[in-house]
C-alpha cells in the first residue's frame, strides 16, 4: 500500500504540473499588470493577492484530487449532477444581476459561479451515463436520456443567460459521445438538428445584446463604438503588441482600460499587447503541450470510462481556450468565457483546477504510458 | 477508440495552428499598423470647462456671466478635400478662405478654426457634416452691461483666464476648477460612448458679491460722460464711496471699453485710472493740512492769514492765487482755496507734521483694494524735500495720489475721522448660495479725531455754499467739498503747463449725516474755453451724482422697507 503510494506521487504527471505552474506564473504577473492602473494601490494589490490566494488554495486541491481515485467521481456523479442543478435553479430565482445578467453567487467578498461547477457536474454525470449505457446510447432511447441529460444544466445556464458557458458543452458533449462510440451518422445527425434549431434559438431566445455580439463580429466596423468595440480594441491590443510587446505595464490599450474585462476574459489582450508576439506564442506553446498531454492520458487510458473522462477534461479546456483566444483575437463573437489558469478568477481557477486533478489521477491509473 | 481520439487531437492541431496564423498576423504582419492606430486612438483627454462664477453687483443683479458657445475645430488628417472644406467653412462663419486652408494645411492634427463663435453658426457647420471639423461648447464670458463698471470688472482671455480688473484679481474663486474626460476616438474622431475611461468632475467657480450698486455706477458712469465729453477732456474719472464701510458704490473711468469686444479697444482705454493712474491732488490736498492744522493746534477756522494780495515770493518762486485776497480767516482761506494762506498754514505746520498727516491719510502706500496695478502715488520722505517743498505739498503740489486715496481721505472726514479700507467685493459665494468668504469692512485707522472731522466739515459745506465748490450746490441738499485745480506738469518743456490741468471735486453729502463720498476728476478739459478750475469743470457733476445717487440710494430704502413688509 506504502509502496503504491510512492509510486502513484512518482508518477503525477510533470508535463502536466510544470505547465499548469507556468500558466499560473503568467496570470498573477499579467492580472498585476493589468490592474496596476486602477485608482489605489490597495485595489490593485487586492486582485492580484486574491488570485495568489486562490492559485495556492486551488494548486493544493489539485494536488489532493489527482491522489482520489476517478471512479469515486464517477461514483458520486449523480449527487454532484442534482446539485448542479440546484444550484442553478437557485441563482436563477435569487443571484445577483450583474450587466444585466445572473451568474454569481456573493458569499462575503467572494462570488461564486455555479456554471463553473456546472462543468465538473456534467462532464462526470456524461462520463457515468456513457459507462452504464454501454453502448446502448445508440439506441433512440439512449439519444433521448443524453438530450435531457445534457439538455436540463445547459438550458438553466443559457437563461442566465450565459452563452459563452454553454457553448463549452457542445464540443465537450460531441467528443464525449464521439469517443464513447456513439456511431457517427447520429453525431452527424444531431449537429443537422442543432443547426437546424439555431435560427429558432437566435429569433426567439437570444438576448438582443447577444445578437448584436454575432452581428459585429462578422462586422465589427459596423458598430466599432459600440457592440464591436471589444473586439476591435481587443485586436487593435494585441497588435500594436508586435514582436516583442510593449513591455509590462505599458500597454496604452490596456492600461487605459480601452479593454473592458481585461484582467478576466480579455486577459490575453494585455498579454498580447504587453509582452508581444514571441511571449504569447510560448504561452500557446505551454497550453498545447497541456492539451497534447491531456489527449495522449485519453489515448492510453486503461479504459473506455476513463478515456472518455479524459477526454470530456480536455474538450473542456482546449474548448475555453479556443473560445477565448478567438475572441480575443477577433475571431469568434464576444462571449464571457475565461481562460483556464490564466484569467482572473476564483471559481474557474478552482474547477479547472480540479479537473485536472482528476486528469492526473487517471494518468496514474495507467500502468504503461509511453512518452 | 483511439483513432477517434487522434482525430480531436488533429482538430486541436488545426485549431492551434489557425491560432499561431492570427497571432502572427496581427502582432507581426500588421504590427506596425495596429501600432499606429493605438497611438492614434489612444486615450483623448477633453478639458469640461468648469463654469466661471458669476460677478453680482450689491443687490444681487448679474454684472457677469458665462454663457455657452461653440468653438470651431479641425482634425486635419480626417479632413477629405481640403479645398474645398475650407471654402463651405469660411463660407459659414464669414472668415478668410485661405487662412482656413492654410490652417488645415498647417500640418497639425488639431486646429482651432474659430473660437467662440455664434450659437447659429455651430449649428449650421454640424449641418454641413464635413469630415475633421468638429465643435465644442465652451463657456465665453459675457457682461450683460457692457461698459458698465468695465474697470471694475476686468475681462477673460479666449482661454477663459482673467485679465485685467477683478476677473483678474479674484481669478482663483472665479475660475474654479476644469474637469476631464478621458474618453475614446475612433478612426474618425468621434467619442465613443462606452469607451468613457475616466472622469473627473468640473468645480465650478464662485460667484463675487460686490459692493457696486449698478444703480449708482449707472448715475455715475452717466454724469461722467456728460462732463468727459461736455469738456473734451482727455480722461476722467468718478468714485463712489459709502464713507461708514469703505464699500465702493461706483467707479469709473473715461476713456473706457466693452469688456464683452475688449481687443478693439487700444491698451489706454483698458486702464482703470480710479487705481492705476496718479495725478497731483492739488487743492483736494488742502484737506490734509487743515486736518494737520485742526488737531494739532496750529490754527482755528476763526484765526487770521495774510494772503498777499494773490501774490507771494518764497525761495524765489511765485505762489500765487486765482483771485486776489487780503487778510481772511483760515475758513475762507480753505473755502476760497488760498495758496498762500494754506501753504502759510503748512509752514507753521513744519513738514514732519505734514508728512504724518499725509501718511496716516493713506497717501504714498497702496489703499490695499485687492486690484493688481494699484499704484502707490509719490509723497517724498521730508529729508527728501526742498525748502520749497512745505509750501507745494501743503496745497498738493509735488506729489501724486491716486483718486482711490483722494476719495479715501474725504470718506475719511465723512467718517468721523476713521479710515477706512475701501473694498469692491462683499462676499464670494458658491454656486449654490453658500458663502465661502465674506469681507468686513475694516477700520484702518482713526487719522483724526472726531470732534475735528465735524470742525472740517464746517470748512468744507462752507466751500461749497460761498467758497470755490459753489457750483456743486444742489437745492435742497448740503454738501461738503473742496474743489481742486492743478496745473498739469509738462515732461517736455519741464514745467507746469499753462493750459493742461486736472480739475477734480472731492467732497461727501449729505454734509452732517454723510451716506457718499464722491471723487470727480477731469484730465485736461479742453481749457480753449477758459474754462479748466474745478469748481466749474467737477463740482457740478459732483453735485448731480449727489443728488441722484442719495435719490436713488433713498427709494431703494424704501422700497426694501416695503418689500420686507
Amino acid at each position: 500500500m506504502r509502496l503504491l503510494e510512492q509510486q502513484s506521487i512518482r508518477s503525477l504527471n510533470k508535463i502536466i504540473l510544470i505547465s499548469i505552474g507556468v500558466l499560473c506564473f503568467f496570470s498573477l504577473i499579467m492580472i498585476y499588470s493589468a490592474t496596476s492602473t486602477r485608482e489605489t494601490t490597495i485595489f490593485r494589490y487586492n486582485f492580484f493577492l486574491k488570485q495568489l490566494v486562490w492559485v495556492c488554495v486551488s494548486f493544493i486541491l489539485m494536488l489532493y484530487v489527482s491522489r482520489i481515485n476517478y471512479e469515486f467521481w464517477i461514483g458520486h456523479a449523480p449527487w454532484l449532477y442534482y446539485i448542479t442543478i440546484t444550484l442553478l435553479l437557485i441563482l436563477l430565482l435569487i443571484g445577483k444581476n450583474v450587466f444585466g445578467s445572473v451568474r454569481w453567487f456573493h458569499f462575503g467578498p467572494i462570488a461564486f459561479q455555479p456554471s463553473e461547477f456546472a462543468k465538473v457536474g456534467l462532464v462526470l454525470m456524461l462520463t457515468k451515463f456513457i459507462a452504464d449505457s454501454k453502448g446502448k446510447i445508440d439506441l433512440l432511447e439512449g439519444m433521448w436520456k443524453t438530450f435531457l441529460l445534457v439538455g436540463i444544466p445547459l438550458a438553466l445556464i443559457l437563461l442566465q443567460p450565459d452563452l459563452g458557458t454553454t457553448l463549452i458543452f457542445i464540443p465537450m458533449v460531441f467528443f464525449m459521445l464521439f469517443i464513447g462510440g456513439m456511431k457517427k451518422r447520429y453525431l452527424l445527425s444531431t449537429f443537422v438538428l442543432l443547426a437546424a434549431i439555431a435560427p429558432i434559438f437566435y429569433l426567439f431566445l437570444m438576448k438582443d445584446y447577444q445578437k448584436k455580439r454575432i452581428f459585429s463580429f462578422l462586422d465589427p466596423a459596423a458598430d466599432p463604438l459600440g457592440s464591436g468595440y471589444s473586439l476591435i480594441q481587443s485586436k487593435i491590443a494585441i497588435g500594436s503588441g508586435g514582436l516583442f510587446g510593449k513591455g509590462l505595464f505599458r500597454g496604452t490599450q490596456s492600461q487605459l482600460n480601452f479593454i473592458p474585462e481585461h484582467h478576466t476574459d480579455f486577459i490575453f489582450s494585455v498579454i498580447g499587447e504587453e509582452l508581444g508576439f514571441l511571449l504569447s506564442i510560448v504561452i500557446i506553446f505551454i497550453y498545447y503541450l497541456l492539451i497534447m498531454e491531456g489527449i495522449k492520458i485519453a489515448v492510453y487510458a486503461k479504459n473506455r470510462t476513463s478515456a472518455v473522462l479524459a477526454t470530456g477534461i480536455v474538450a473542456i479546456f482546449i474548448t475555453q481556450i479556443f473560445i477565448n483566444l478567438g475572441m480575443t483575437l477577433g475571431l469568434l463573437p464576444v462571449v464571457g468565457v475565461p481562460l483556464p489558469f490564466v484569467s482572473y478568477g476564483g471559481s474557474s481557477l478552482i474547477f479547472s483546477m480540479f479537473l485536472a486533478g482528476i486528469l492526473l489521477n487517471i494518468h496514474m491509473s495507467i500502468k504503461k504510458f509511453s512518452a | 477508440m483511439r483513432l477517434r481520439i487522434r482525430i480531436i487531437a488533429g482538430l486541436f492541431i488545426f485549431f492551434g495552428v489557425a491560432l499561431f496564423a492570427r497571432f502572427l498576423y496581427l502582432q507581426v504582419y500588421t504590427g506596425g499598423q495596429m501600432g499606429n492606430l493605438s497611438d492614434r486612438q489612444s486615450a483623448v483627454v477633453q478639458e469640461i470647462n468648469a463654469e466661471r462664477g458669476f460677478i453680482y453687483d450689491a443687490k444681487g443683479r448679474e454684472l457677469a456671466v458665462s454663457v455657452e458657445v461653440p468653438s470651431i475645430y479641425a482634425i486635419t488628417y480626417q479632413v477629405k478635400d481640403a479645398e474645398k472644406t475650407a471654402e463651405k467653412v469660411a463660407e459659414v462663419l464669414g472668415a478668410n478662405k485661405t487662412e482656413i486652408l492654410q490652417k488645415l494645411k498647417s500640418g497639425k492634427s488639431f486646429v482651432w478654426l474659430c473660437r467662440k463663435t455664434e450659437y447659429q453658426k455651430g449649428k449650421q457647420l454640424k449641418a454641413l457634416k464635413l469630415p475633421g471639423i468638429n465643435m465644442v461648447l465652451e463657456t465665453k464670458r459675457f457682461y450683460p452691461k457692457g461698459m458698465l463698471a468695465s474697470h471694475v470688472l476686468g475681462f477673460v482671455n479666449a482661454d477663459a483666464l482673467g485679465c485685467e480688473g477683478l476677473e483678474y484679481a479674484f481669478g482663483k474663486y472665479l475660475n474654479g476648477k476644469n474637469g476631464r474626460l478621458v474618453s475614446v476616438k475612433d478612426k474618425k474622431g468621434r467619442i465613443v460612448a462606452s469607451g468613457e475611461v475616466e472622469y473627473e468632475a468640473p468645480q465650478n467657480g464662485y460667484n463675487l458679491v460686490l459692493t457696486l450698486d449698478e444703480g449708482v455706477q449707472s448715475i455715475a458712469e452717466e454724469e461722467l460722460n456728460n462732463v468727459f465729453e461736455k469738456f473734451h477732456a482727455k480722461e476722467a474719472t468718478v468714485l463712489v464711496m459709502n464713507p461708514a464701510t469703505g464699500e465702493i458704490l461706483a467707479l469709473a473711468n473715461r476713456p473706457n471699453y466693452d469688456p464683452n469686444s475688449f481687443n478693439e479697444y487700444p491698451p489706454a482705454a483698458l486702464k482703470n485710472r480710479a487705481v492705476s493712474a496718479v495725478y497731483e491732488p492739488g487743492s483736494t490736498f488742502k484737506a490734509v493740512t487743515m486736518a494737520a492744522a485742526f488737531t494739532e493746534k496750529t490754527i482755528s477756522e476763526s484765526d487770521l492769514l495774510d494772503c498777499e494780495n494773490g501774490e507771494w515770493q518764497i525761495y524765489g518762486h511765485k505762489l500765487s492765487d486765482h483771485v486776489k485776497y487780503g487778510v481772511m480767516n483760515f475758513r475762507d482761506v480753505i473755502a476760497n482755496s488760498s495758496n498762500i494762506g494754506t501753504a502759510k498754514v503748512g509752514q507753521m505746520l513744519g513738514k514732519e507734521k505734514l508728512f504724518k498727516y499725509a501718511r496716516n491719510f493713506g497717501f504714498g502706500d497702496k489703499t490695499g483694494i485687492g486690484l493688481a496695478g494699484e499704484l502707490n502715488g509719490k509723497l517724498r520722505t521730508p529729508d527728501k524735500w526742498s525748502g520749497l517743498s512745505i509750501y507745494t505739498v501743503s496745497i498738493g503740489q509735488e506729489i501724486s495720489a491716486t483718486p482711490l486715496q483722494v476719495v479715501s481721505l474725504y470718506a475719511t472726514i465723512a467718517n468721523k475721522g476713521k479710515l477706512m479700507q475701501p473694498m469692491l467685493v462683499k462676499a464670494v459665494k458658491s454656486k449654490d448660495g453658500k458663502i465661502v468668504k465674506e469681507f468686513a469692512p475694516r477700520e484702518v485707522r482713526q487719522v483724526v479725531s472726531a470732534e475735528v472731522a465735524e470742525r472740517m466739515m464746517r470748512v468744507l459745506k462752507a466751500a461749497v455754499e460761498n467758497g470755490t465748490g459753489k457750483e456743486a450746490s444742489v437745492s435742497g441738499l448740503s454738501l461738503a467739498g473742496k474743489t481742486g485745480t492743478a496745473q498739469k506738469f509738462d515732461p517736455v518743456i519741464k514745467k507746469y503747463s499753462g493750459s493742461k490741468y486736472v480739475a477734480s471735486f472731492a467732497g461727501f453729502a449729505p454734509a452732517e449725516n454723510p451716506k457718499l463720498a464722491i471723487l470727480v476728476v477731469v484730465d485736461e478739459p479742453n481749457a480753449s474755453k477758459g474754462i479748466y478750475y474745478g469748481g466749474s469743470v467737477a463740482a457740478p457733476a459732483f453735485g448731480k451724482i449727489a443728488k441722484r445717487a442719495l435719490r436713488y440710494l433713498e427709494r431703494k430704502e424704501h422700497d426694501d422697507i416695503v418689500r420686507n413688509n
